[in-house]
């Protein structure tokens, strides 16, 4: 009676069990798509993109290429912010003469790029002597040595993954046989260190770019005052020239309160800037 | 006639006798008078009286209109004005004359200089003017004012101290000093001075190169000569001599070494400051430059800082033995010391260089003793004018560098091959002596060969060095068909041939190569750079981008953080939910009463399925059912359980009677079943049981489950 009642416990609680694991993986399944998966391609987008693409190829004056650099803007202002419109509107911009708003453009480019050769080589270019010297990375980015390999939504992307992974692995550790829970329970505390990893580097990621302001000058010179107003004395002994970039401390009307990567401080019109 | 001898004089009257006469009887009448006779004295009083009296009130009133000339004069004093050469030291004063000390040298040596008084009585607050002279040198050297007041002299004089410096021999007048006093113009007296020549220290000053070019450096120079000692120090340097046998050391003022006393026209290499660091010594030792002093603390004797002290500043020049002709045609050995300063022709048109001057003591040998002696010895050194002038426009080539001087021009291009993409470093180095400080890199970015096939990164790296100037460019080559680096002109001025010279930097053979290590993502191959692929003028690769990359890439924080939480609650769900699960399915008695109603259910369906085929099963089945219901109900080991058993294990559990009445009949059926039951019988065997089912589950949850 035991043997019988036994196998008909077991027999009566295992679909219960199927079930239980149908419904939880479906759940992930769904996480993951939705976390994987983002808008996609607008097909609206993508010809607007090709015939952008085409007017760049044809264009021949600085005046054509802003018009082109506006196409993009627009695609842009639209939602399509990935690396392809950002690096190609920063080479509009280049073509156009306007090195400044080229540097933003890439910039905002590597953020989703970030070991694209030729955004690189772009952007090095378009820096020229003004490329900022070596600074010391601030010690997150030391333990987070993958920070500048991995793009900005891949971050996401990863973290999520290893998140559900981890949570495969810990509810397989509860229903796991015996001989195998202590071993998948350690993969799901290794796992869960992981995830731990990769959500900061996520967050990271969101605070160093959708957080903090940063900017470009793009006006030819600009001068940095001690105070928001012209009448203010300036800052510096000379003035900040286009292509400069910064972060942004503070905004007070029509000014910006600036920090340069040598942690000086000065206020800019926000007319001669673009921030990003 | 004659009263004493009454001898009638016939002589003829003449003037001369006439006046003998009258002077005569006067000393007669007198020597009578005073001989005491009365009637002569009487005479006497008559005659003598009166002439004394009246010769009396002449003479007063002689000296009553002297005196108030005097006074009137002493009162109000005309303005007035006087000169002197050398320095006069007043003392206590008083009419009629004044004790004074004055010096007048009547005759010095160019180079040397003498105080110049001028002196201005009753002239209120005004200033003298001093004729300008190219005679002299006039410094302005204070002023002093005296001021006498009693009751017949009122007098305030200012007397004004000025240092001549003549700058040429030969009798020369001074300065002549004027003053505008109420609309009256008082001139000073001329002042004459014999300047002489000598021909121990003479002073020289020059500018290298004569008539520079605009950005030219320019080298001005003093050079001071003195001649040498004869016999044995005719080979010693006569400083050194000064200095093994006096403190003394000359003095050399040379006002350009002053920055303030530069032309316009030049602008110094070096600050005076810094020119003083380079070149003057505080040992004491050359010329004291510039009367420049030093101030410095004298340690006192036991190393506490005693009272400040001045040390001159000297300078110390290594002198050369050179051969001078002097007037008669004779080489005549002198020690010649040069000191120099360098300046940058900055401004066109003249300048002019002020003169130097040389003063203090020389040895020489006395002709007569042949001792070694001092002498005080001035000399000038006479002021250099020049001109600035451009570098001529006509026949300027595009190439020039503002390069002026003489040069030599170099280049080097590294690496001459490379990859798409990477830089080589053209190195431009300009050598020679000139302009090299104001040299503007060339725009080699504008040249057309260059423009086209390379892009020039501005600015260039740019090194001066003491002979050379180095420009380093950083240069792309555009495409992988460029093949050469062209050579191109450099032009700089020489203003020695008074042309323009022109330098071809060499030719580069160069190879560029595909940069395959490249990786564009989304594009074809992904295995390296599209073929083909090259720079566009700005230095930048304009790649195409697969439209299909365009999309929203943006990450979604807000999803992502609920999804994240979702696993969290999840997952806390599931393990707490199991961990509730697990403790009670540990609990038997529980489980078996949970089980229990399904289990019978699942017994009764299988009876009632075999029950046509197979009636003793199926009444087994509904037997297993009831009997299995009590046991799991009641946590009963699952063996037999008797009709009775049943019955009083439902009594125990407070069963009604009437359950308990149709549970035993049941099991009791279900035993006779096994004997002969036809399916019928089973059949409402089992719907008996299963309207059972329920009211006995209830009744056996509602007691308490009893132990065996």
């Amino acid at each position: 009676m035991t043997a019988s009642a036994d196998n008909t416990t077991r027999s009566q609680s295992s679909p219960r069990r199927m079930k239980a694991r149908t419904v939880i993986g479906s759940v992930c399944l769904l996480l993951l798509t939705a976390i994987m998966t983002g808008c996609g391609a607008n097909p609206r987008w993508i010809g607007k993109f090709e015939r952008a693409q085409e007017e760049l190829s044809k264009a021949r004056t600085q005046a054509q290429y802003e018009d082109v650099a506006r196409r993009y803007e627009e695609m842009l202002d639209e939602g399509a912010q990935c690396g392809a419109v950002y690096s190609v509107l920063g080479n509009a911009y280049v073509k156009a003469g306007k090195p400044g708003r080229a540097i933003a453009a890439y910039r905002q480019a590597q953020r989703y790029w970030p070991t694209h050769s030729f955004l690189q080589y772009n952007l090095q270019s378009t820096l020229g002597d003004n490329a900022p010297a070596d600074e010391s990375k601030p010690l997150i980015e030391n333990l987070l040595f993958w920070q500048n390999w991995i793009s900005y939504p891949g971050k996401f992307r990863l973290a999520a993954v290893v998140a559900l992974l981890t949570f495969a692995l810990g509810v397989g550790a509860i229903f796991a046989k015996s001989q195998l829970q202590p071993y998948i329970r350690r993969a799901a505390w290794v796992g869960l260190v992981f995830s731990g990893l990769f959500i900061l580097s996520a967050t990271y990621d969101w605070y160093r770019f959708d957080y903090q302001q940063h900017g470009v000058v793009i006006t030819p010179e600009v001068v940095v005052r001690k105070g928001y107003s012209t009448e203010s004395k300036p800052a510096f002994t000379k003035p900040l020239l286009e292509g400069t970039e910064f972060r942004v401390r503070q905004n007070r009307g029509d000014w910006l309160l600036i920090e340069l990567p040598d942690n000086q401080k000065g206020w800019i019109p926000n007319t001669t800037a673009q921030t990003y | 006639m004659d009263k004493i001898t009454g001898t009638k004089s016939t002589r003829k009257a003449t003037p001369k006798s006439n006046t003998r006469r009258v002077a005569s009887r006067l000393a007669i009448r007198m020597a009578r008078c005073l001989a005491g006779q009365k009637a002569d004295r009487q005479h006497r009083a008559k005659t003598i009286f009166w002439p004394i009296v009246l010769l009396a009130a002449i003479l007063i009133g002689i000296c009553g209109i002297g005196t108030g000339a005097a006074q009137a004069q002493g009162l109000a004093a005309g303005p007035s004005i006087n000169a002197w050469l050398g320095k006069r030291q007043t003392g206590f004063s008083m009419m009629p004359g004044e004790r004074t000390t004055q010096v007048k040298p009547e005759e010095m040596y160019l180079g040397l200089t003498i105080p110049y008084q001028v002196s201005l009585e009753n002239c209120g607050n005004v200033t003298p003017s001093i004729a300008k002279t190219d005679d002299f040198t006039v410094q302005a050297a204070g002023q002093h004012q005296t001021e006498i007041s009693t009751p017949t002299i009122q007098r305030i004089t200012t007397t004004y101290t000025y240092l001549l410096t003549p700058l040429r021999t030969g009798q020369l007048i001074a300065p002549v000093a004027t003053v505008e006093v109420a609309g009256q113009t008082l001139t000073g007296p001329e002042l004459k001075i014999d300047v002489l020549r000598q021909d121990r220290v003479e002073l020289q000053v020059s500018t290298t190169p004569s008539s520079p070019v605009l950005m030219q450096e320019v080298t001005a120079t003093v050079s001071v000569y003195i001649k040498a000692l004869p016999d044995r120090y005719a080979k010693q340097d006569p400083m050194r001599i000064l200095q093994s046998r006096t403190n003394s050391r000359p003095s050399l003022v040379i006002p350009w070494l002053d920055d303030e006393n530069v032309p316009a026209s030049l602008v110094p290499i070096l600050t005076a400051t810094e020119w003083r660091e380079e070149n003057v010594n505080l040992r004491k030792t050359g010329f004291h430059l510039n009367d420049w002093v030093h101030q410095r603390a004298m340690a006192g004797g036991i190393g506490i800082l005693g009272p400040m002290v001045n040390t001159p500043v000297c300078i110390s020049v290594q002198p050369s033995l050179v051969f001078r002709t002097d007037e008669d045609g004779v080489q005549v050995p002198y020690w010649r010391y040069d000191i120099s300063r360098r300046f940058i022709a900055k401004q066109l048109g003249n300048f002019e260089l002020p003169p130097c001057r040389f003063y203090g003591a020389v040895p020489m040998i006395n002709g007569m003793t042949g001792q070694l002696q001092v002498e005080e010895i001035g000399a000038v050194g006479l002021s250099v004018k020049d001109t600035v002038r451009d570098v001529p426009l006509a026949g300027r080539p595009d190439s020039y560098i503002d390069a002026v001087g003489q040069f030599t021009i170099g280049a080097r291009l590294t690496p001459q091959t490379l990859r798409l993409g990477e830089k080589m470093t053209l190195t431009l180095s300009i050598r020679g002596s000139g302009t090299l400080s104001q040299i503007r890199p060339p725009a080699v970015d504008k040249i057309p060969g260059i423009e086209r096939n390379f892009k020039i990164f501005d600015p260039p790296g740019d090194e001066l060095a003491d002979d050379a100037r180095i420009f380093s460019y950083d240069v792309k080559p555009l495409r992988t068909d460029v093949t050469e680096f062209p050579s191109f002109s450099v032009s700089y001025f020489d203003p020695i041939s008074d042309s323009y010279k022109t330098v071809q930097t060499p030719k580069f053979d160069i190879k560029v190569e595909e940069n395959t290590e490249v990786h564009v993502p989304g594009i074809g191959n992904g295995n390296g750079g599209p073929a083909g692929m090259e720079l566009s003028d700005e230095g930048i690769f304009m790649e195409s981008v697969d439209p299909a990359d365009v999309g929203d890439d943006r990450p979604r924080v807000g999803l992502w953080l609920a999804g994240l939480l979702g696993l969290g609650v999840v997952y806390g769900l599931i393990a707490v939910g199991t961990m509730l699960i697990r403790r009670q399915s540990g609990n038997v008695a529980l489980r078996r009463r949970r089980g229990a109603s399904g289990q019978a259910r699942t017994r009764l369906v299988e009876a009632r399925r075999v029950a046509g085929n197979d009636p003793r099963a199926a009444a087994d089945h509904v037997r297993d059912a009831i009997v299995g219901l009590i046991g799991d109900m009641l946590n009963l080991p699952p063996d037999a359980m008797t009709p009775g058993d049943a019955q009083r294990r439902l009594r125990q559990c407070g069963a009604d009677q009437k359950t308990i009445d149709e549970t035993r009949r049941i099991l009791e059926a279900c035993d006779g079943a096994r004997y002969g039951a036809t399916d019928t019988a089973v059949s409402s065997l089992v719907r008996d049981a299963q309207t059972l089912l329920v009211p006995l589950t209830k009744q056996l949850r509602g007691g308490n489950g009893g132990t065996k």
